[in-house]
């Protein structure tokens, strides 16, 4: 384990929420303070980041070569090339996933709650998460529920069974809690906490 | 109770990404789209081995910087000008062609048997 790994993550504060297109005005995406632009200039939100990291084998280069033992004690060794290309596989697929449930107007059962104990549970501002149809993908998209909408806050790579435990994992956590404060300051609050209740299946 | 009326669609601006449109892309594409991102990731390896910043490659390749990043960005749709070029400057291959009776063998695989012990190891079946 890379024991030097600073645990300490600013906290997020939401600027924007964008409505994605073509998804019915179901699908939204967080854009946080300080990360409002690309670095070509281009307006950016925490969707639009996710897709260009998770494309850029430059960034995923330097991902996994600083978190190559994660990886490792997770996955067993593999050439870091090989890895890049299979995290570029794995958001290929989770964002046509994503696509697709979208087209279908089914985000429901797409995002999962971020609590595995809460799998039966479905409340207003919930914090999911979403995975691709590859069960060994690592790879995560975090969202924050109201009603049938859902506000993505960003993604992780996730490597490490505790969010807490890396700093990019921490972040996507503070990232959620941001959303979900901004949602509450703007009287998306709700007094029910349990619009359903589902049995297991 | 929550007031019936509010939504995140009142508090949210429109965001003017086709990004719908940029999955299906990536899907159609995504066998080249691989092999690009392959051969980015090898120019990445092989300017590190040589200590080369992008700037020089772009230097010695007669090209823009901005091209270079285009190259390492993993959605360049390469000429073979283009990449005997890189293997020319970088000195690494990029593209092979293999020829029906080859096949790719990875370095330290296979170990060169003296024909003699070839045949002595045939004799034992």
């Amino acid at each position: 384990m890379n024991q030097k790994v600073n645990l300490w993550v600013d906290k997020k504060k939401v600027v924007h929420i964008f409505e994605l297109s073509g998804t019915n005005r179901k699908l939204f995406s967080a854009q946080f303070e300080g990360e409002e632009f690309d670095d070509t200039g281009g307006i950016q939100n925490a969707f639009s980041k996710v897709r260009a990291d998770w494309n850029n084998p430059i960034w995923l280069r330097s991902f996994f070569t600083e978190f190559r033992q994660d990886y490792f004690d997770f996955y067993g060794s593999a050439k870091l090339n090989r890895i890049v290309i299979e995290a570029i596989e794995f958001a290929d697929d989770l964002f046509e996933e994503l696509a697709k449930h979208a087209v279908k107007g089914d985000l429901e059962s797409l995002f999962k709650p971020l609590e595995n104990s809460e799998n039966t549970l479905i409340y207003e501002l919930q914090k999911l998460k979403a995975k691709g149809r590859e069960r060994k993908s690592y790879l995560r998209l975090y969202a924050v529920r109201f009603r049938d909408e859902f506000v993505i806050t960003g993604g992780a790579i996730k490597l490490t069974k505790i969010m807490k435990d890396r700093p990019h994992t921490r972040l996507a956590l503070n990232r959620l809690d941001a959303v979900a404060e901004f949602l509450r300051q703007n009287d998306l609050e709700g007094k029910i906490i349990y619009l359903e209740s589902k049995k297991d299946d | 109770m929550t007031d019936s009326k509010k939504s995140i669609k009142d508090i949210s601006i429109p965001s003017h990404e086709n990004w719908m449109e940029d999955v299906a892309w990536r899907k159609a594409n995504k066998a080249w789209l691989r092999k690009s991102a392959a051969i980015a990731l090898r120019i990445l390896d092989a300017l590190d081995e040589l200590n080369w910043k992008k700037a020089k490659l772009a230097l010695e390749m007669g090209v823009s910087p901005q091209q270079v990043s285009k190259y390492v960005k993993g959605e360049e749709n390469f000429k073979l000008e283009t990449l005997c070029n890189l293997e020319k400057v970088l000195g690494i291959e990029l593209v092979t062609i293999l020829q029906n009776d080859e096949e790719v063998v990875q370095k330290g695989s296979w170990k060169y048997v003296e024909p003699s012990a070839k045949m002595e190891n045939m004799n034992k079946f």
